[in-house]
Order: structure tokens, then C-alpha cells, then sequence
């Protein structure tokens, strides 16, 4: 008994290995995470990569091209951009990760209610039906409205609009999880519901919530952009990239680079996003691994 | 079949109950009141007062609620609190048709743009044709439609005048002339979607590419170009029709920004236009009509994938 | 020498002479052809009584016309009535006679009885039409042409409230006025050189040339005199974008647009692709003061507020290009005959030494100032934001969409300052900020004085000096901030021809090439 037990750690430890290693030779996977973490390091360290502080005005600047001191030119008010860029990193990546983690805990939460006990399941898809029942960008703006617009309010929205999807997929893989020998075995072996529910389902549906937490990641940076274009996004005072990108619409032909470089900026980043959920997929997902894509 | 049809109907309702109570209870908690926004910056306070009175927004929100409920299950919807107090209904209708040709228009540019690519890509697997449409459709993924509407009315419609930069025309009005207005919006909106269609028809295709059937055709003698179009894609296609489903309802999402920057009288605009003004009947209109088109279309979607599929029976 | 000088001044003379009646020739303009103009938003109405929103009787006055109308100069002059009113010595009878052989879009014929109860549900509506009926004791039809207004008190405010377009008295036909009693209009019927043909929510409004319009002999000026409607058909369409009104114009799908970003303006100058039209002044920012609660009911800190402000980079970074704003002290515009400089030494001090003193003596201990922005007047506000940060203010600056905006200034205690634009009136005593029941209430006694003066006195010079009088409080109590006067942008392609840049646009007189 104690020699299957060791033999079954080993084989997990090196299944562990094995995916490290895997990750390490998708060069898709590794390509997004590099930029994200360029990213992560930008936000982190923006007070020191920064040239100018984000909120310095200074109106005989304004509107001015990019050159040697203002990397990516000027804004209305004579602001540096590239400075508001670099800052609105912390913004966009903060909304970003805050929508990640409340999703992933109130879906994971939720998926494992609906997917464990069929009584909730009923019910509770109802209303995450309910809510998926129309396109997320309205129910965001029918929230943002509601509540008026500041950060917090952002990713609540957000987190609304994305949680049924988590909790969706963490249903779904708890569904298949619930009929695998392990869990009758851990039943067999006296677990009840509840450690059943928390520890041994939970540690095996960790692949689809992290490929399904990067797609949120990259619709959150993206929504939060929209939102800021329609009016009713983070407060206009605030750098994110999708305010950065709005504020140059009305420039677009006297200083296409307003919107060009939060624009850039926010597409590398969704597609640095992309890719590493698609690299996580072809790696962690054993079924599709074999494909080869 | 029909007894799955029925049920699927039948489930419908709560859904719409759930949906139309939820926004009828945060419109109404909103700040903001569309008789101060009908008079104008120079209202009295008593005018205000009148007027919300003559709108029957003075009374109890829970009355309100009934009133509305009650009157929705006759059909009624209720009038628009601007636009002269046309009905909801019509109100919605002369939107409707806007973002459904729009939507339809994208999601046919989707389809068509993200299977043709789809298949090229598979086709050139790991080849140059191949590594450029992956670049675009990451990068379609990737940028804000938005941001990629701007930039083609610039293009196309200002510094390259061959498209109009704004507005639309109704069928009636030429189908020519209406498609035209309708190409560029199209496009912005369809790009991402396209994107998406196109890398799941190549992962498909490759993966159909693998099984044992093409394996036989090939040793057949059969031409690669009848390989690759008639017995791999007839298999690919499959799960790419579950997507279209999906997209309808992404595309319709997305027609709410698209119509904001060319104009397009649809939906989208009349929903902002309604959220800023206050016009709480047309908000409940929209919300309910969108959550019924959405779990309509995705009905529509799995009887077409079970007549797609023979082997998925209801 | 002096024969050379003869002969050049006659050929300016000629030239003059000869432009002169090129542009004779030209005002004959050229009927036909659609004309499409692209407005910022649907208004809420098509009624003028029922709402006092610009876009309302922007499009309004195409279908509608009042008894008299402003002049380019804002004087009110005969539009519908057949001359000026006949005022008695006591200056409290108006008798108005109509002009004859007018009709209306449906046919019937325009008399007292229209005119009458259209000015009575004008004086229930309107909040223009409440301030005049309150100083009204009767309104009489004599005939069927001619009615009577009798006023309790003698004022020289109530010919300009009929005249002027905002919230304007428009005659529509009694018909519609009773049935339309107590709700916004929802057919328009007019005497205007144009018909109503459709409303299509978001997508436009259509209006047509009226068949059996009759011009007035008298040359345009204003908003009045001959009005012709060359365009078969006039279309407005809304769009609240500024990027795609700018895109519409210039992709040639649309013939005008007004409310173009002012940056803008070099570029389409440089490329002479469009007519480039900078309006003239129209209208002032604001920032209005809570003077009922809170922090800002402290004149001392408000005192503070204006000394510490330099208007020049506020209006630089708020609105942009130097052309379409100006510094000016003036509750009234420079183009008004009520404009005064006075105040000018309390008006753009810039001068953080003297507002840090005057905060010191206020007591304030740096409470958070809560200051409401719409979208429009944001970027301004945040310029002025960060002035006011270095004089020692702590100021929280929320942008919000008009509806939350317009709903939480009622209520005293959510806020202490919103940004607004105040656009010109004719007539001081319609000026909203020196209303003392308009949001932030300035109800100082000496304002109230000074304003019962103005409403009841009706010689110019007199009221003109109370004017003085009041913005010389003005900038003592600082009720509201004057920032600065703005002007909009409006593009039009080049074969729009006859259009009349004022302060509002109106599309009659204008045709295409």
C-alpha cells in the first residue's frame, strides 16, 4: 500500500516536470508569457521607467509629435504619453488581474455548487443562464450606468460579466470529475461532500480555469477599452489604455498618435494573452496535446 | 425533437422573468430623471415635478413594477418616455432592423472570411501562407473594434473616398446602396469574430486531416485539393457551427460600439441613447428583446448542430 | 498725384459695387437638392414651450415661427405679427395684430384665436412663458387678427421673451395646443418655410420646403425678416460622436456639421477641402458654486477659487485652439449691448499667493471639495483642477454622464461645485446664473433688489447700469467662475452656400450649388 502511494507521488512529480518542460518548449506559450511579463515589470517599475509623471500638465506642450523627450509625443493638456502609458499599465493589468481572481473564485465557487450537487445546478444555471443571456458589453453598460463610473465599479461589472463563463467551465470539468474513480475512491475511503468538493475535485479542474482565466484576462483589458469609448468606463481622470485610446479619437487626423500607442500597447498585450492561453491549452489539456497544432 | 423544442420554449420564460425584473429594478434605482432631461437646463423644480407625474414615474417603484409586469404579459410594452411617446415596440422594431442586417452582414463576413482562411491555413500548414494569416487573425483578436473602425473609415471612407464614412440605408433604398454602407461596419465588427472562426476551422481541419478515413483517401490516389475540401472540412466543420452561434450573439454585443462610430441607427445606439436620457421603457424593451433573440438563436444553433450532426439526438 | 489717388479710390468703389451685386446676385441662391446636417444629439422634443434644450429650437424654428423674432443684433423684430406692437403710454397695453394671408402647414388659416392660446400654453410650459405670465393680468383676442396682452407692470423683458427662439413662444395651431395641453407636442404643425415630414429616432429628422410659404419683404437679419427655404428637403441627423461628425462631413455623407473638435480647425483651414466656419461666441464656461451647503457656501473660499485661477491655460487645455475661445470678464457678450467690463481686476488673477491667504482667513482645513463635470466640460475642469491643487484646495473632480449630473445638483448636499456652460440670452434677466432658484442658488438680498429692478424698469440706460451693478457683485460674492467665452467650430462642404454663422444655426436662406 505504502509503495503504491510513493510510486503514484513520483509519477505525479514527474507528470509536474513534464509540464514545465512542455511549457518551456512551446514557443507559443513562452512568446505571451515573456510579454506579459514585460508588462508585469512595466506596471511594477513604472515609476521608474516612466520619464515624466503621468498627471504633469503643461499647455504650451501641448499636442506635440513624438520626439527624443516625449517618446510617444504629447496630449491635450501637454501630458507625456509614453509616461501615461507605462502608468496605465498598473491601471489596465490591476483591472485585469482583480477581474481574473474575483471570476475564478466566484465561478470556481459557483461551478463547483452547480457541478457537485445537481439540486443547486438547476437553479443557479438558471441565473447564470439569465445572465449570459445577453451580450456582456450591455449588461456592462446597463451596470456602469447603474452605479456610476469609478475603477471598483470596472471590475464589478466585469466580474458580472465573466463569472458565468468560469463557473460554466468549472461546472463542466466537475461533471466529468465527479464521475472518475478517484472521487468514488476517495468516497470509498470516507471523505465526505465537503473535502470531496474542496480539495480532491478542485486540484484536477485546474487546467480549464487557468486557460479560462487568461481569456478573461485579455476580454477584460479589451471591455475596459470599450467601455471607456462609449462614456461609462474608468473615470477619465485615470490612465488606463482604454481611457488613453478614447482621449485620441478626437485627435485621430491632428495626432494619430494618441490613439496609435495605447492602441498598440493594448493589442500586444490581449495577444500576448491569447497566446499563452493558447500554449496552456495545447499543454495542459492532454487531449488536444496530441494534436500538435 | 418537438417535446425538446417545447422545452427548451418553455425554459425561456423564467429566463426572461429573471432578466426583465433584474434591469427593471437597477434602471430604476439609477440617478438621473427624463423629465428634468425632456425640459431642458432651465426647469423649476415644479415643472419637473409635473411632469415625472404626467410620466408616471411618481409613483411607488414597486407599483411601477406591476404595472409593467402586468401590462408585458398582455404584450404591451409600454411608450417610449421621448420620441413623441411612440410605442416600445415600434420604437424597437425601427432599430431592429439595422443591427440584424449589420449583425447578419458581419456574421456572413465571419463565416465566410474565417472558414476560407481556416481551411488556406491548414492547407499551407506550418507554410508562409499559413504563418501570415496566424499573425493577422492573433492580431484580429487582439485590437479593439473600435479602434479598428476608426482607422478603416479613415482609410477607406476619408483618405481613400470609395466607402461612405457614416450612416445607412434601408433595403428599400437599393440593395446596393444599403450593402455599401454597410461594408465597412461589417468588417470592423466581423474581424476578430473572423479571426476566431478562422483559427478554430485550421485546428479542426488539421486535426480531421489526422484520422484514419483521410489516411485512406490519400492512399487512395484522390487529389489533395478533394481531400482537404470534401472529406476534411465536411468534419470541420462541425464544431465551427456551434461557434457561429456564439458569434451571432458576440457580433450583436459588438454592434453597440460599431454603431456608435458609423452611425448606424440600430440597437446599440438606441440602448446608449436610452441609458443616457433615462428612457426606462425602451431599456426594458431592448434587454428583454436581446435576451429573447439570444436564447432564440442559440435554440436555432442546436437543432442545426443535430442536423449537422446525426449522431447528437434530443 | 491727387488725380491717381481719384482714380483709385473709384475703381475700390467699382470693385465694392461690383461685389455687392455678385453677392445680390448670389443671395437669389439656388432652389433644389438635399441638404444634410449632422446635429449632436436627438432633442428631446420637437416643442420649443415644452423644453429649453438649444437642439429643440435649432430644429424647432425651421417648422415654426413666433410673432417676432431677434434681429442680429438680438432686437426683437415682426415675424409673424404685422409690425411692432402698439404699446401704451403707461407701457402696460400690447396690441399685437397679425400679418395676413398667413397658413399654416395643414391648410387652415392663422388667426388670433391660434396666437392666443398659443402664447397662454407658452405662459403654462415654458419657463420663459411663466416669468411674463406672472407679470400678465390679461391676454384678450380684440378680433381676428389682433390680440392684447396687459401686463401688471411695465417691464422691458416681455417683447424679447417673445421673441427669442429659446423656449421660445412659437404660434401653433390651436387645435394642437388643446389637445397637446399638459404633454410636449407630438405633430408639428407651423407657419415655418419648412413642413414636418418624419422623425426617425437616431437615424434623422426630415423636413421639406412649404409650398405656400410667404417671405417677408423686409431683408434677413437675425433669426428673422425674408426667410426662403431653397433645399427641397432638410434632414438632421444625430451624432453624438465628435470623431464621426468630423469623418461624416469629410467623407462627404453629410453637408454640415457643427460642433467639430476646435484642434481640428488648422488642418481642414490647410487642406480647403471644407468651408471651415468658427461660430461666433455663443456662450461662457462655468464652474457653479454650492452656495447653499458645504464648503463653497464660504465666500471667502469662493473668493479664493477665482484668485487662484489662470484662465489663459484653462481654456488652452480645456477647449483647445486659441481662435474659438477669449478671456472676458462680462456676464453679458462682448457682442451684446449689455457687456461691462467691470470686475475685470477680480476676473483671471492667477494668483495662488493671494487665494492660499484668503483660505487661511476662510479656515479651511482642507476638506474635500466634491466638483461635478460632464463630459464636455471636463477637460477643463481637470486643467483648472490642478491649479487649484497648488493654491491648497482638495478637490475631487467626478466626471459624470448629464443625467447623473443634472439629477445630484438638486440636492445641496451631494456636491460643491459643477461645470456648465451658460449660452447667451438677450436679455440679462434670462441669464440662468442670475436666476437664485437655479442649482447652487444665489440668493444673496442684494442680488434680489437689483433683480426686481431690472425686471420691472424698462428704460435701457437704467437697466443697463443695475447690470453693471450686479456683476460688480459678481465678482464680490462669487457666485459662479466665468472662465472663459467659447466658440463652436462648424464645417460645411464647399457647396453649401448663404448659410448665416451665428450663434445658432438655422438652415433657411442656404442652398446648394
Amino acid at each position: 500500500m505504502l509503495r503504491v502511494t510513493n510510486q503514484e507521488s513520483k509519477a505525479r512529480g514527474s507528470r509536474r516536470f513534464a509540464t514545465v518542460r512542455l511549457f518551456t518548449r512551446n514557443k507559443t506559450a513562452l512568446f505571451g508569457a515573456a510579454v506579459l511579463l514585460f508588462f508585469i515589470v512595466v506596471a511594477l517599475g513604472a515609476p521608474l521607467i516612466a520619464t515624466h509623471r503621468p498627471a504633469d500638465m503643461d499647455p504650451s506642450l501641448r499636442l506635440n509629435k513624438p520626439n527624443a523627450v516625449y517618446f510617444f509625443g504629447t496630449d491635450r493638456f501637454g501630458r507625456d504619453l509614453y509616461s501615461r502609458v507605462v502608468y496605465g499599465s498598473r491601471i489596465s493589468l490591476g483591472v485585469g488581474l482583480s477581474v481574473v481572481a474575483s471570476t475564478t473564485i466566484l465561478g470556481a465557487l459557483l461551478g463547483l455548487l452547480a457541478g457537485y450537487f445537481r439540486s443547486v445546478d438547476e437553479i443557479l444555471m438558471r441565473i447564470l443562464d439569465g445572465l449570459m443571456a445577453f451580450p456582456g458589453i450591455i449588461l456592462m453598460i446597463t451596470i456602469m450606468a447603474v452605479l456610476g463610473s469609478n475603477l471598483f465599479n470596472v471590475i464589478l461589472a466585469l466580474t458580472v460579466v465573466y463569472t458565468p463563463r468560469m463557473a460554466r467551465v468549472v461546472r463542466s470539468a466537475v461533471m466529468v470529475q465527479r464521475e472518475m474513480t478517484y472521487v468514488e475512491a476517495a468516497r470509498a475511503a470516507g471523505a465526505g461532500d465537503l473535502r470531496i468538493l474542496l480539495w480532491h475535485i478542485p486540484r484536477n479542474c485546474v487546467a480549464p480555469v487557468i486557460i479560462q482565466a487568461t481569456m478573461i484576462f485579455a476580454y477584460s483589458v479589451l471591455s475596459e477599452s470599450s467601455l471607456s469609448f462609449l462614456g461609462v468606463g474608468v473615470p477619465p481622470e485615470i490612465p488606463s489604455w482604454g481611457n488613453l485610446l478614447s482621449d485620441g479619437k478626437v485627435f485621430l487626423r491632428r495626432a494619430p498618435w494618441i490613439t496609435i500607442f495605447p492602441g498598440l500597447t493594448i493589442a500586444a498585450c490581449v495577444l500576448a494573452l491569447n497566446t499563452l492561453g493558447d500554449g496552456l491549452r495545447d499543454i495542459l489539456d492532454p487531449r488536444i496535446r496530441k494534436k500538435k497544432i | 425533437m418537438g417535446i425538446y423544442l417545447l422545452r427548451r420554449f418553455v425554459a425561456l420564460i423564467p429566463v426572461l422573468i429573471i432578466v426583465g425584473t433584474i434591469i427593471f429594478f437597477i434602471m430604476h434605482l439609477m440617478p438621473g430623471n427624463p423629465a428634468s432631461l425632456m425640459l431642458g437646463p432651465e426647469a423649476t423644480d415644479e415643472q419637473i415635478t409635473a411632469l415625472s407625474e404626467k410620466m408616471g414615474l411618481d409613483r411607488p417603484v414597486l407599483i411601477q413594477f406591476f404595472e409593467w409586469f402586468k401590462n408585458i404579459l398582455r404584450g404591451d410594452f409600454g411608450n417610449s418616455l421621448f420620441f413623441q411617446g411612440m410605442p416600445v415596440t415600434r420604437v424597437v422594431y425601427e432599430h431592429f432592423q439595422a443591427t440584424l442586417f449589420l449583425t447578419l452582414t458581419g456574421l456572413s463576413f465571419a463565416v465566410i472570411f474565417g472558414i476560407v482562411f481556416g481551411v488556406l491555413s491548414a492547407a499551407f500548414h506550418d507554410r508562409l501562407p499559413d504563418r501570415i494569416l496566424m499573425v493577422i487573425t492573433s492580431i484580429g483578436v487582439a485590437i479593439p473594434n473600435f479602434w479598428l473602425g476608426l482607422m478603416l473609415a479613415l482609410v477607406f471612407a476619408i483618405l481613400f473616398p470609395i466607402l461612405p464614412p457614416a450612416g445607412y440605408k434601408p433595403l428599400s433604398a437599393g440593395i446596393w446602396t444599403s450593402f455599401r454602407y454597410l461594408i465597412l461596419p461589417a468588417v470592423a465588427l466581423a474581424f476578430g469574430q473572423a479571426s476566431l472562426i478562422a483559427r478554430m476551422t485550421r485546428a479542426n481541419m488539421l486535426e480531421s486531416l489526422q484520422n484514419d478515413y483521410i489516411r485512406t483517401a490519400r492512399a487512395k490516389g484522390l487529389p489533395e485539393g478533394i481531400v482537404v475540401f470534401k472529406h476534411a472540412l465536411k468534419n470541420a466543420l462541425i464544431p465551427t457551427i456551434t461557434v457561429i452561434g456564439l458569434s451571432f450573439a458576440n457580433l450583436m454585443g459588438g454592434a453597440v460600439v460599431t454603431e456608435q462610430i458609423f452611425n448606424i441607427p440600430g440597437i446599440g445606439r438606441l440602448l446608449i441613447k436610452s441609458v443616457f436620457t433615462r428612457d426606462y421603457p425602451v431599456i426594458e424593451g431592448i434587454v428583454l428583446y436581446i435576451a429573447g433573440a439570444w436564447v432564440l438563436v442559440n435554440l436555432l444553433v442546436d437543432v442545426a448542430y443535430s442536423f449537422f450532426d446525426p449522431r447528437i439526438k434530443y | 498725384m491727387r488725380h491717381r489717388m481719384f482714380v483709385s479710390i473709384a475703381a475700390i468703389f467699382c470693385v465694392v459695387l461690383l461685389l455687392a451685386g455678385g453677392t445680390a446676385q448670389a443671395a437669389e441662391g439656388k432652389r433644389g437638392g438635399i441638404l444634410k446636417v449632422v446635429i449632436d444629439a436627438d432633442p428631446p422634443t420637437l416643442d420649443p414651450h415644452s423644453s429649453t434644450t438649444t437642439l429643440v429650437f435649432a430644429v424647432g424654428y425651421h417648422i415654426f415661427e413666433g410673432l417676432y423674432a431677434l434681429d442680429g443684433s438680438f432686437a426683437p423684430i415682426p415675424m409673424l405679427a404685422e409690425s411692432m406692437p402698439v404699446i401704451s403710454k403707461d407701457q402696460l397695453t400690447y396690441t399685437i395684430t397679425l400679418r395676413k394671408n398667413i397658413a399654416f402647414h395643414d391648410g387652415s388659416p392663422l388667426t388670433a384665436e391660434d396666437a392666443a392660446a398659443s402664447i397662454k400654453r407658452w405662459g403654462a410650459r415654458s419657463s420663459y412663458g411663466k416669468a411674463v405670465f406672472k407679470n400678465l393680468d390679461s391676454l384678450k383676442i380684440i378680433d381676428n387678427r389682433t390680440i392684447e396682452l396687459k401686463l401688471k407692470k411695465p417691464t422691458g423683458a416681455t417683447l424679447v421673451s417673445l421673441a427669442m427662439p429659446n423656449g421660445g413662444a412659437f404660434i401653433y395651431p390651436k387645435a394642437l395646443c388643446e389637445k397637446y395641453a399638459d404633454k410636449p407636442l407630438a405633430e408639428f404643425i407651423g407657419t415655418g418655410p419648412f413642413s414636418f415630414v418624419e422623425w426617425k429616432p437616431n437615424q434623422h429628422i426630415k423636413v421639406a420646403r412649404y409650398a405656400n410659404y410667404q417671405p417677408l419683404a423686409t431683408p434677413a437679419s437675425g433669426f428673422g425678416g425674408k426667410k426662403i427655404a431653397f433645399v427641397d428637403e432638410l434632414y438632421f441627423v444625430p451624432i453624438s460622436d465628435e470623431a464621426v461628425r468630423l469623418n461624416g462631413v469629410e467623407g462627404g455623407e453629410y453637408d454640415f456639421a457643427d460642433f467639430v473638435p476646435v484642434d481640428e480647425y488648422d488642418r481642414l483651414q490647410k487642406e480647403g477641402k471644407l468651408q471651415v466656419l468658427p461660430s461666433a461666441p455663443r456662450a461662457w464656461f462655468a464652474f457653479n458654486f454650492n452656495k447653499r451647503a458645504g464648503v463653497m457656501s464660504n465666500k471667502l473660499i469662493r473668493q479664493a477659487f477665482l484668485a487662484a485661477l489662470d484662465m489663459g491655460p484653462v481654456m488652452a487645455a480645456g477647449y483647445g485652439n486659441k481662435a474659438f475661445w477669449r478671456l472676458d470678464p462680462g456676464i453679458m457678450l462682448k457682442e451684446q449691448v449689455w457687456w461691462s467690463d467691470i470686475g475685470r481686476d477680480r476676473y483671471n488673477q492667477a494668483d495662488a499667493e493671494r487665494a492660499k491667504a484668503l483660505l487661511k482667513q476662510a479656515g479651511y482645513a482642507g476638506e474635500p471639495i466634491i466638483w461635478m463635470s460632464g463630459k464636455l466640460e471636463y477637460n477643463l475642469s481637470l486643467a483648472a483642477k490642478n491649479q487649484l491643487e497648488k493654491a491648497g484646495f482638495n478637490i475631487d473632480l467626478q466626471a459624470m454622464e448629464w443625467a447623473t449630473l443634472a439629477d445630484r445638483r438638486k440636492n445641496p448636499n451631494l456636491w460643491n461645485i459643477f461645470s456648465t456652460g451658460m449660452t447667451t440670452r438677450p436679455d440679462p434677466t434670462m441669464m440662468t446664473v442670475l436666476n437664485s432658484k437655479y442649482d447652487g442658488w444665489w440668493e444673496n438680498p442684494k442680488l434680489q433688489v437689483l433683480m426686481d429692478s431690472l425686471n420691472t424698469e424698462s428704460e435701457f440706460k437704467k437697466r443697463y447700469a443695475t447690470l453693471v451693478e450686479i456683476q460688480k457683485l459678481f465678482y464680490d460674492d462669487v457666485p459662479t467662475i466665468k472662465v472663459g467665452d467659447y466658440a463652436n467650430l462648424r464645417i460645411a462642404a464647399k457647396n453649401v452656400k448663404g448659410f448665416k454663422n451665428l450663434n445658432e444655426i438655422f438652415f433657411w436662406n442656404v442652398w446648394k450649388d
